[in-house]
């Protein structure tokens, strides 16, 4: 209500922000699962408009090192994004990523450790199609974890995602919201923290995401043959940095101080995260 | 053995003192309402011997062994009188008349106290001129008023926080006739939430804190109501653009016992009944009520005093079709009640008994298809105190204060419940119960016409929640001044206080989203000292004052950055706040205030430096706090055009306030997100603030005591957009956020919307006595 009332005396004006120069910036996830994947592109200064293709770097060498100094240079299969699903990520192990590039400062992490995998996890689904009138028909899953470690050793994140983006037009989005009663503002989107939930010794929850894929207009709805829904436990950097986009999406976040961003890496900005997942695809009736 | 000798010789002294006057007993009133005067000045004239009214306009005042004795009397917003005296072992009763003339600076009065304290050290200003200063939408309000002050600033623009210097709101003790008053306002903070027709006297303590008061950190606002006129029934109502207000007044018994009620409520209370069958909307109430009754007797005088403020919004919408109701209520009651009785022989009691509920609400009411969910947020505070001193004028030389007080409080700072048509299930937090005790002890001595001291002694005992734990605090207060000359005095002071309660504050406005928490094993009390060293030059019609101070504070907790009320799910509040806080500030504050003629006014400037250290936060650096402010500037003047006529400006100029904003942004393209980089906290600053206010007055006073005051006026005359707080707000272009898998963003745009409340805002209120 403050807000709304406020933004009728907003003004913008410009505060001449500090900006130090362009960095390297990257967003790198690594697992045994899938391997090593990176998106490396550049800082750009905290006001104005700035395209996407602009600030990939494309021409950077990735560099992914084990604790033996062995490295590995991780290939760009498209602008901007280097992947190679094939490296070999063992449990326990710790790794670091080390990211150059012309006329940029050369940006290293900090040693990630993956962490143990799911423990034996049990998961049941029912899906059904809801034909409630919402505007558009639902997907409704329940889905049922049980048998993950107590809550503290490890973070977890449930994620839902459909393979990739294989065979769906990009004119359509693709969403589920978690919905449970406690922790409805953790939700982000496809991503579900149960960390911040659960309180009892084990974890052994039940969560119904509606899951769609719609179009703009929110009148048509693409058939879907399978979904992945992917339980993963986390390190601490990765949570927390998941947790900053929560904050960064909430409707409460905008009238909250903004806090240093989370960060593992030093001559340039961004995370590597570690995570070690389990990954159950779900074919949809 | 030295101390016993000391004792022996500090004995022998305090009785030769006493043999060498006797003492005067009284009580000063307002002639035309027979009201008890708080903080009134008695000075006997030929050895410029000065006391000072009590709670109960009572005074005791060393005099010589003459029959007549001159004296003269002094009070803010009255008459000055120079009287000869007859001297009598009963309590003397004497009259001052209030000031017919237009509100205005007091110069004269300050003379009277002869020195004893630094001008800025206690602040006392006339209420009906804080009344009179242009505020917001023009509501009379006398705390926010003081904010003009040195050493006393606001935090965000228009709010009725008052930061005094360089503390944080839940440091100030806030006494509304002796009760605590916990997020004191209305209005989400636009608002102080006492009636400003009954309000008769406010102190506030900056430095220098007489060992009767603790358990704060930086100040102590003492707010004092009217008792109620015991001569005849008064009425009197005012209207603004946000409230209407009334007071009635009068003698139950006269001239022995009084009522005061007043109330005032808001006009956007009215939406309450427009919106009462309309399925989107916001409604506003907000209200507070006061009565005091007050019993006089030639030895005793009791008042009991009851007060509650109440705000209340609601908000009807509706959310993807689906109707939600929230609701959002806030407010304090308090009770007290205040005995004093003289026992003869210089010796009176003063008995206070106090409690205090606060308490806030927030409901959200959704109806989805699995049917009703009601979540409700409550928040509340209970205090109960009481206190009792002794104070026995032993000579002209000697009077000590002595007394003890104790504390028991519970705090439940959540209790979250949600209720469905098939459960109901609560998370709270703990319920924090905590106890405290304190003994106080102040030496008054005055050592020839030149010196005076205050030496204070505060024993204080924290029983908290936990696994029994108990902290003890010594608190030294000293206060020594030194008469340089007729006109001109030096004092310094030093001051030791503890605080066991912690307010977690989003720092952004007075919402009671502050959530009080009390200290415990992992956030100790926090402690603080403070040096103070003051000059005060006066004249017949002008004062200059200086005060340099640093304070050194301990145990300071500040909520982790970018951590909210809202945002916060951990059932351990702890781990959303950095604890082990050291603060330091310095200051120095300079005040000049003048009369001449129609003309009055003051200026006053305040240099300061407000520095926080906590191990997680900026990598363990120092760094400045959010409301650290260099350069701190208020120019007030007021001018009487004629005998009803009077217009008041005041200009404010400080540097900004401080703001974390991001220096970089990057893309996480995996998630279709921008990441703003924010390496240090309060990295911005805001540009300079600066304001002017004026209200021209019509006062139309009758000698019958009816008075008719038409104030108009504008805040922010020239309409500067001044910065209260800033969103960044980031926007994705051909592509979607939240996170999909399918599609990709072409481009980011990024803005800082820096946001201004009030520019210029015209107002017309109007008050009438009758």
């Amino acid at each position: 209500m403050l807000l709304t009332c406020f933004t009728a005396c907003s003004k913008t004006v410009d505060l001449n922000l500090p900006f130090n120069g362009p960095q390297i910036a990257v967003v790198a996830h690594i697992d045994p699962a899938e391997g090593v994947r990176a998106f490396v592109s550049q800082t750009v200064a905290p006001t104005g408009e700035y395209l996407i293709e602009e600030l990939k770097i494309t021409n950077a060498s990735v560099i992914v090192f084990d604790e033996e100094g062995n490295g590995t240079s991780v290939p760009q299969i498209r602008p901007g994004f280097y992947e190679l699903p094939s490296l070999v990520v063992e449990t326990g192990r710790r790794y670091r990523i080390e990211i150059s590039a012309t006329s940029l400062d050369t940006l290293r992490s900090e040693w990630v450790r993956i962490p143990n995998a799911v423990v034996e996890p049990v998961l049941e689904s029912v899906i059904m199609l809801d034909e409630r009138d919402f505007g558009f028909p639902n997907h409704e899953i329940d889905l049922f974890f049980s048998g993950i470690d107590p809550v503290g050793d490890t973070y977890y994140l449930t994620e839902v995602f459909l393979d990739r983006v294989n065979g769906i037009d990009p004119g359509y989005r693709f969403f589920a919201d978690f919905d449970t009663r406690f922790c409805e503002s953790e939700n982000y989107n496809l991503q579900f923290f149960p960390d911040n939930c659960m309180q009892e010794d084990t974890f052994s929850y039940r969560y119904d995401p509606n899951i769609n894929v719609i179009n703009d207009e929110g009148t048509a709805r693409v058939s879907m043959e399978e979904i992945v829904f992917a339980l993963r436990s986390i390190d601490e950097t990765y949570y927390s940095y998941l947790r900053d986009k929560l904050r960064l999406d909430g409707e409460t976040g905008a009238i909250l101080e903004a806090r240093p961003s989370t960060t593992n890496v030093t001559g340039g900005v961004g995370v590597f995260l570690a995570s070690n997942s389990f990954l159950e695809v779900v074919a949809v009736p | 053995m030295k101390y016993l000798q000391f004792i022996l010789l500090f004995l022998s002294f305090v009785c030769l003192g006493n043999l060498s006057a006797q003492t005067l007993r009284g009580q000063i009133r307002d002639a035309s309402t027979g009201e008890n005067l708080i903080g009134a000045y008695v000075v006997e004239r030929t050895t410029a011997t000065v006391a000072q009214t009590d709670a109960f306009g009572r005074f005791t005042l060393p005099v010589p062994d003459d029959k007549l004795i001159s004296l003269r009397l002094s009070y803010l917003g009255y008459e000055a009188l120079d009287t000869l005296a007859a001297f009598d072992k009963q309590p003397l009763i004497l009259y001052l008349q209030p000031d017919a003339t237009l509100p205005t600076v007091e110069v004269s009065s300050r003379s009277d106290e002869n020195g004893a304290r630094s001008a800025l050290a206690t602040v006392n200003v006339p209420v009906e001129l804080l009344n009179a200063m242009p505020a917001v939408l023009g509501e009379a309000d006398p705390i926010k008023s003081l904010q003009l002050l040195p050493g006393i600033s606001a935090g965000v623009e228009g709010m009725a926080d008052l930061l005094i210097r360089g503390g944080t709101p839940d440091q100030n003790l806030v006494l509304l006739d002796g009760a605590k008053i916990f997020n004191a306002n209305h209005l989400f903070g636009l608002l102080s939430p006492v009636n400003p027709d009954i309000v008769k006297n406010i102190t506030v303590h900056k430095s220098a804190f007489p060992a009767k008061y603790g358990r704060r950190l930086s100040g102590v606002v003492e707010i004092d109501t009217e008792e109620g006129n015991k001569k005849e029934w008064k009425k009197s109502v005012g209207i603004g653009i946000i409230n209407t207000r009334f007071q009635v007044s009068g003698p139950l018994v006269k001239d022995k016992a009084s009522v005061s009620i007043g109330a005032r409520t808001a006009h956007l209370s009215l939406l309450n009944l427009i919106a009462a069958g309309q399925d989107n909307g916001i409604t506003y109430l907000f209200y507070d009520f006061n009565v005091k009754l007050n019993w006089l007797t030639d030895k005793s005088n009791l008042s009991l005093s009851f007060f509650r403020n109440y705000d209340n919004m609601g908000i009807k919408d509706a959310f993807i079709g689906l109707p939600v109701n929230a609701n959002f209520a806030y407010g304090n009651t308090t009770g007290s009640a205040r005995w004093a009785w003289s026992f003869g022989n210089n010796l009176d009691l003063v008995a206070i008994a106090t409690g205090t509920r606060y308490f806030y609400r927030a409901e959200e009411d959704i109806t989805t298809g699995s049917g009703p969910r009601m979540t409700t947020n409550l928040s509340s505070i209970r205090d109960l105190n009481a206190k009792v001193s002794l104070t026995k004028v032993f000579s002209s030389v000697l009077s000590v204060e002595g007394g003890v007080e104790a504390t028991t409080r519970a705090i439940e700072p959540r209790a979250l419940t949600i209720t469905t048509d098939e459960s109901v299930e609560n998370e709270s937090l703990v319920k924090e119960v905590s106890r405290d005790f304190a003994g106080f002890l102040s030496l008054y001595l005055r050592l020839g016409s030149a010196v005076r001291v205050e030496l204070g002694l505060r024993g204080q005992y924290y029983q908290l929640p936990g696994a029994a734990q108990s902290q003890n605090f010594l608190e030294p207060r000293t206060l020594v001044s030194y008469r340089v000359s007729p006109k001109s005095t030096l004092s310094g002071s030093y001051t030791f206080m503890s605080q066991p309660l912690h307010m977690i504050s989003n720092n952004f406005i007075g919402i009671p989203t502050n959530l009080w928490v009390t200290a415990n094993d992992v956030a100790p009390p926090a402690t603080g000292q403070q040096f103070a060293v003051g000059y005060t030059y006066q004249e017949e019609a002008s004062q200059y004052a200086f005060e340099a101070y640093y304070k050194s504070n301990k145990n300071i907790i500040d909520p982790l950055p970018g951590v909210g009320f809202f945002e916060s799910n951990s059932s351990n509040w702890e781990e959303d706040v950095s604890t082990g806080g050291r603060n330091r500030i310095f200051g120095m504050e300079f005040f000049h205030k003048q009369t001449a003629g129609r003309f009055f006014g003051w200026a006053s400037y305040v240099l300061s430096w407000n520095r926080i250290q906590y191990n997680d936060v900026n990598g363990g650096r120092w760094y400045f706090r959010q409301f650290d402010r260099r350069h701190d500037l208020s120019l007030v003047a007021g001018y009487d055009l004629n005998k009803k006529w009077q217009v008041i400006g005041n200009f404010v100029v400080n540097s900004g306030f401080r703001l974390s904003l991001p220096d970089a942004l990057y893309v996480d393209a995996f998630t279709n997100d921008v990441i703003p980089v924010v390496r240090e906290r309060y990295n911005t600053k805001t540009p300079l603030y600066h304001r002017l206010d004026l209200t021209f007055r019509r006062t139309v006073k009758r000698s019958n005591g009816r008075s008719r005051i038409l104030s108009l006026g504008c805040y922010n005359a020239y309409g500067r957009r001044n910065l209260s707080f800033a969103l960044t707000e980031e926007d994705l272009i051909g592509g979607q956020r939240p996170a999909t898998h399918i599609g990709t963003v072409e481009a980011v745009t990024n803005d800082v919307k820096l946001f201004s409340l009030f520019t210029f805002v015209p107002f017309l209120n109007y008050a009438a006595t009758f």
